[in-house]
């Protein structure tokens, strides 16, 4: 209750500054957002933070334990872990970051002209969706693999191309629901309607769920780009991910624990960082705790 | 010319029981600049009688007949058409100012909204007009409340920005549906002093659409009731309060709570429902509840009787 008198109070304080609010005295969410923000970092800087270039070969140093030379120990080939991680995870985020940027683009304009619109439109729409999620994630990926050279952005456009579907599927909803409201049929009685309302009136209404799906987006993604890493079909040699390292390290798991260990534990990190400030901000943004 | 004349307007919805008529053929006109109250229960059809001239009705509903505004047949306007009058010469105020605006929205932005899409006015002129229209609504520091967000805002205040919404672009009728109904008692009291306020700033007719007939006759000049989807008396704001024509109008002054009366003394009100929509009977819809009742009643539609201003549909009224 005291929010609402303090909101009260001053005026022009949005909703968003509302949730802030909330989220910072969230201690798993703010915890999460360091960590995020501490990996990113270390992903940014990379290229100062370690002493090796990520694809130099030491052929003294092949399968060295963590040292004081190298931090995470060496690979097989004699490649510093240290710089190999943080560059996957340059990959890594980049993935998950652009896959989410692209599927929010995509899947939050293409839901809430469905929802909105209604009807056979509608219709029409949810059935291409349906189709594309009908087609095997997979063979997609190896369609395109085929098709095209191999590359980085094939991952983003493939990936990409599934996520917005779930995307779509919630921002309609959220539309369906919102275009009965009151104050879209008050907009309606005041003239405005077609893409104006949906811009202004449906979509930043529908952004309480769609940050936090994108939140939880993020990690699939990051996920989804482990497993397609770990088939081989990911980033190419010497250019490395989260999920190159760790399905490298689990060969090795036996002799050299650690190039396992490493690149698992900042990829867990960040997934449960994901995870916990999704949830944060799925609690700041309730609605009903308003 | 009147501003608005309908003719023979009905508005049916079809559902999966069959088809509801929610309102039936209503005439009634509204001069420039009048103040006319609507009456009924909920479910005489007086919400949807409005909804239905601006093309707002809900999928399922669909309107005949005919609604002459300013010359145009506003139920033969296709949609863009109706766009450019709906907010800039018609205005609506709804009943729940809680739920009305957008909440992730200013009030500038929102009530710059409708100058911008109207008038073509640019945002700083939609800003500066939307801040005088708030001081003139009653509303203090019209310019810091502008970047203020709706639940930042009381309900009384609210309902202020959406009467302040509507008058933006100097409408030529604004239709209040149930203004003051989610308002607490003192905050209508405001409210009710604000439209009336208006008479002298503002040349929009008003319609007044509420089931409070104390309301409307602090209000109104003229009145019409609505039962079971027809009109069923229309009279000056006076005469209908001093000489009551129809059954049921005398039913509902009946009914207002009299301050005379003792404590313990039950309320009056009218014995009965009114007739479910899908089962109207052919006669009077008011019959079954009649004390005057008359056979004729329940077989044929009483018309309206009476001079034009101060009809009344009862065959009590034929004779007279």
């Amino acid at each position: 209750m005291s929010d609402i008198v303090l909101a009260a109070a001053a005026p022009g304080r949005s909703l968003w500054q509302d949730a802030w609010r909330r989220l910072k005295r969230n201690r798993a969410a703010m915890a999460g957002l360091v960590i995020l923000a501490v990996v990113a970092l270390l992903a940014i800087l990379a290229p100062l933070l370690s002493r090796y270039a990520f694809d130099a070969v030491d052929f003294d140093a092949i399968s060295v334990p963590p040292d004081a030379a190298h931090w995470f120990g060496t690979d097989d080939l004699g490649r510093d872990l240290f710089a190999r991680t943080l560059y996957g995870g340059r990959i890594s985020l980049l993935v998950g970051l652009v896959a989410t940027v692209v599927s929010l683009l995509l899947g939050v304009s293409y839901g809430a002209v469905s929802g909105y619109v209604g009807g056979a439109v509608d219709s029409l729409m949810m059935r291409l969706v349906e189709i594309l999620y009908s087609v095997p994630f997979i063979f997609l990926v190896i369609l395109l693999m085929v098709l095209f050279e191999r590359s980085i952005l094939l991952i983003f456009v493939a990936i990409g191309a599934v996520e917005w579907l779930d995307m779509a599927r919630i921002v309609r909803g959220q539309a369906m629901e919102l275009k009965r409201r009151e104050f879209v049929e008050a907009a309606r009685s005041m003239g405005v309607e077609g893409w104006t309302m949906i811009r202004r009136h449906i979509i930043p209404n529908t952004l309480g769920p769609v940050v936090v799906y994108a939140t939880l987006t993020v990690p699939r993604v990051i996920l989804i780009e482990s497993f397609l890493s770990f088939l081989g079909l990911g980033v190419q040699e010497p250019m490395t991910s989260w999920g190159v390292l760790i399905s490298d390290g689990a060969r090795l798991m036996e002799t050299q624990p650690w190039m396992l260990i490493f690149p698992a534990s900042f990829l867990a990190a960040t997934l449960f960082a994901f995870n916990f400030l999704g949830d944060g901000l799925r609690d700041a943004l309730d609605p009903r705790d308003r | 010319m009147s501003l608005l004349a309908v003719e023979d307007l009905s508005v049916r919805f079809t559902t999966p029981d069959g088809i509801v008529p929610a309102v039936e053929r209503v005439s009634l006109a509204i001069e420039p600049g009048e103040r006319i109250g609507i009456v009924g229960e909920s479910g005489s059809g007086k919400s949807q009688l409005f909804l239905a001239l601006l093309g707002l009705l809900a999928r399922n509903g669909r309107a005949t007949g005919r609604a002459l505004f300013a010359g145009r047949d506003l139920l033969a306007l296709p949609n863009a058409a109706l766009n450019a009058i709906r907010g800039s010469d018609i205005a609506m105020v709804f009943q729940n100012p809680m739920s009305c605006l957008n909440p992730y929205l200013t009030i500038g932005t929102q009530l710059a909204e409708v100058l911008t899409t109207h008038k073509g006015a640019s945002e700083a002129e939609a800003r500066r007009r939307s801040a005088a229209m708030l001081a003139r609504i009653g509303i203090a520091e019209p310019e810091r409340r502008l970047a203020a967000y709706p639940h930042e805002f009381s309900g009384g205040m609210r309902q202020r920005v959406m009467i302040a919404m509507a008058l933006l672009c100097d409408p030529k009728l604004i239709i209040a549906d149930e203004p003051t109904t989610a308002l607490d008692v003192t905050i209508q009291a405001q409210i009710l002093d604000l439209f009336r306020g208006l008479e002298a700033t503002s040349q929009a007719a008003l319609v007044l659409i509420s089931h409070d007939l104390g309301v409307v006759a602090g209000l109104c000049d003229r009145v019409l009731v609505m039962y079971a989807g027809r009109i069923v008396e229309e009279a000056p704001v006076e005469a209908l309060f001093a000489d009551p024509r129809h059954p049921y109008t005398r039913g509902l002054l009946a009914s207002l709570p009299d301050r005379q009366a003792t404590p313990r003394q039950a309320l009056p009100a009218i014995a009965g429902q009114p007739p479910e929509p899908l089962a109207r009977p052919p006669g009077c819809a008011f019959a079954d509840r009649c004390p005057h009742v008359m056979p004729r009643c329940r077989a044929a539609l009483p018309p309206l009787f009476g001079p034009p201003g101060r009809r009344a549909a009862c065959f009590l009224e034929e004779a007279a």
